[in-house]
């Protein structure tokens, strides 16, 4: 900021350098002047904020809003810069306000004020001639509305106020109801992102973006709104994101490294909540492999959903990956659980996973405690089933195909889930929602009869509980079906007879014995089953059409005849 | 990533010199945030330079080996199997 004059006012002179630069669409020059941090500045650059402050404290007061609008428009005139100078001087006023308001205001309000600002700066930045002014403005804006939702939603007390104060919205699905700061933040940075991605008329879509073009800030914009909206639990509101930038968006090896592997982490966070291990594998490989070697905070961060979704695809860390700095805190915890997914303990791995123990809780907290006690439990099963082979199995002679009896099965799963149970302080299938907790004795007293939803007062008093007989699970039924299950699947190859219960494994001898025969390793099994198709969100140079148009992809194509 | 490669960095993880907002620093004196209830450490942040080269981002040994493909383990002495194997002797004797 210059220093003032002193027979002119603070603001006038303020006013006459942004316009300058307006004119001369220098949007860097307007970011450095138009600062939200006072307390970051050096002493002699904070001065002019303050006379500003007072100035405007003095002269345009809550109580003269209209003098202050009033002069911002009288500087902008519609005249000179068209559109623009509605826009754009609703931003200055807006700035003004905070500047104006900042001492005086409670967090809430100046976070409040940030995010109205940030969005009224949006607005200007879709005017087709001076937008591409807005554009480190907005970028600048969209980094400290992230980083103050951020810091609010972890003070839940100041959210509940905050939300209050917001205008009554609408959540992206359409229902009515209150919209959490960060959420709401995270709407005006989308918005941002839709400007950016829009570009500039005419720009062909695999040119490199310039300083002036506002593809520019499409990834810086994305990943602003991705962090706040995986801050808010809420990334699935992310997808229309990924197939605008799907259809629109340069590649993005064209962006700074940051950048990339910011978008890519999120990318990847968002396929793993997706169940889509395959394609969250691939991105947070690519992230990994891209992250700056001395962040070891994010490439653990990295690692914790790469690991994730490899284990998940049957894939472990090795012992050299282990060996890495970023990897000692993540490996503690998933190589316990490769351990046992590995042994076949089924007891274990339930209770590793268990909600109420700390790694369960670990892996909670970190959104992937669903997906790995989903995904991995049926490769514990064959693990179980291949270890149970090894030491009950035929293992079949000349014309004699080796067989294990799914006795042995059943045995070995009923002993490895109870033998730790008592340890266990919970189970899934314990669990009894509260509501339902006494609804035995409900049943016995109303005479409610569950299968036809109706009260028959003959019932009263003659209802018999079930009682749970846990301790013959899994019955023979059940794990008939887990073994049919993975055979489905491909990761047991072989058939299973019905009577007499068993699995077989034909062709065995060809195919060196019984256990490679029967038990292909589960990566290259569900590797084989994924599609290698483009991964949605991402956009490669390769997956270009020479003319630049659209990514050509077909979702769960599988090729003719297979 | 090529493996093996010894690479000097070329660009060291140093705060941007930029004289843009440092959200960090506005965060601080815009909401004056309490203690975190949440721990921030599971937060991708942002990172402290712009952009770097490929080989900045390379470490050694490279991205060779970091996943085990085939772990099928056939030890019967590890402590499950060993248990393992005498709960099945049961089902034997029960035949």
């Amino acid at each position: 900021m210059p220093p003032l004059r002193s027979n002119t006012s603070a603001l006038d002179s303020f006013l006459a350098e942004i316009i300058a630069s307006v004119r001369n669409k220098n949007g860097e020059r307007i970011t450095d002047l138009i600062q939200l941090d006072f307390d970051s500045l050096s002493p002699d650059r904070q001065k002019p904020y303050a006379d500003l402050n007072q100035e405007l404290n003095r002269n345009f007061p809550a109580a003269n809003d209209a003098g202050l609008i009033a002069q911002c428009k009288k500087a902008l005139p519609h005249e000179e810069f068209g559109t623009f100078s509605t826009t754009f001087s609703e931003s200055i006023i807006q700035y003004f306000r905070y500047l104006r308001d900042f001492t005086t205001a409670d967090n809430q309000a100046k976070a409040s004020k940030i995010r109205q600002l940030t969005s009224q700066c949006v607005t200007a930045l879709g005017d087709s001639k001076y937008g591409v002014i807005m554009i480190p403005i907005v970028l600048s804006f969209s980094r400290t509305l992230s980083v103050v939702a951020t810091n609010l939603d972890r003070n839940p007390a100041l959210i509940r106020n905050l939300n209050s104060n917001l205008p009554a919205t609408q959540d992206t699905e359409g229902a009515p109801g209150k919209v959490s700061f960060v959420e709401d933040a995270a709407n005006v940075l989308r918005d941002a992102f839709i400007k950016c991605l829009a570009g500039s008329p005419g720009v062909q879509r695999t040119t490199r973006p310039s300083p002036d073009d506002k593809r520019v800030g499409i990834y810086l914009t994305a990943n602003s709104c991705l962090k706040l909206l995986t801050q808010c639990r809420k990334l699935r509101n992310a997808q229309q994101m990924f197939s605008s930038i799907d259809a629109q968006s340069p590649p993005l090896s064209y962006y700074p490294a940051a950048q990339r592997v910011t978008y890519l982490y999120y990318l990847g966070r968002y396929h793993f909540a997706n169940n889509h291990f395959r394609r969250a594998q691939a991105v947070l490989q690519k992230a990994y492999e891209q992250c700056h070697r001395q962040a070891i905070k994010h490439r653990r961060l990295i690692l914790t959903y790469l690991m994730a979704a490899n284990i998940c695809l049957g894939r472990f860390p090795s012992a050299a990956l282990l060996a890495r700095p970023e990897a000692s805190e993540v490996g503690v915890k998933f190589v316990p659980l490769c351990k046992t997914i590995q042994s076949g303990d089924l007891g274990q791995f339930h209770q590793y996973l268990d909600l109420d123990s700390d790694s369960g809780q670990w892996f909670l907290k970190r959104s992937v405690l669903l997906q790995l006690q989903d995904r991995c439990e049926m490769i514990v099963w064959r693990s179980l089933i291949r270890k149970t082979f090894l030491l009950s199995g035929y293992m079949g002679e000349e014309k004699k195909v080796p067989f294990l009896r799914l006795y042995y099965v059943r045995h070995a799963a009923s002993w490895a889930l109870k033998r730790l149970k008592g340890n266990r302080t919970f189970s899934a299938e314990d669990y009894v929602d509260p509501e339902f907790a006494d609804v035995d004795t409900a049943i016995i007293e109303t005479g409610f009869d569950p299968e036809s939803g109706q009260y028959l007062d003959e019932y009263i008093g003659q209802h018999v509980p079930v009682v749970d007989e846990n301790e013959d699970r899994p019955t023979i039924a059940e794990v008939e079906s887990v073994v049919l299950s993975l055979i489905q699947q491909g990761l047991l190859r072989g058939f299973a007879l019905h009577t007499n219960p068993r699995f077989a494994i034909p062709g065995s001898q060809k195919a060196g014995g019984p256990m490679r025969a029967g038990f292909p390793p589960a990566w290259s099994v569900i590797k084989s089953q994924e599609s290698t198709d483009a991964v949605p969100g991402l956009v490669e140079e390769a997956n270009l059409g020479s003319e630049g148009g659209r990514v050509v992809r077909i979702f769960g194509a599988r090729p003719a005849g297979s | 990533m090529s493996s093996g490669s010894s690479n000097v960095p070329t660009t060291k993880l140093q705060p941007t010199q930029k004289n843009e907002v440092d959200p960090a620093q506005t965060s601080k004196s815009a909401t004056n945030p309490q203690p975190a209830l949440l721990e921030e450490d599971d937060e991708f942040e942002d990172f402290p330079v712009e952009d770097w080269a490929q080989e900045d981002a390379e470490v050694p040994g490279g991205a060779t080996h970091l996943w085990e493909e085939s772990w099928d383990d056939d030890d019967q002495n590890e402590d499950f199997s060993k248990q393992l194997k005498e709960e099945l002797k049961k089902v034997e004797a029960t035949k």
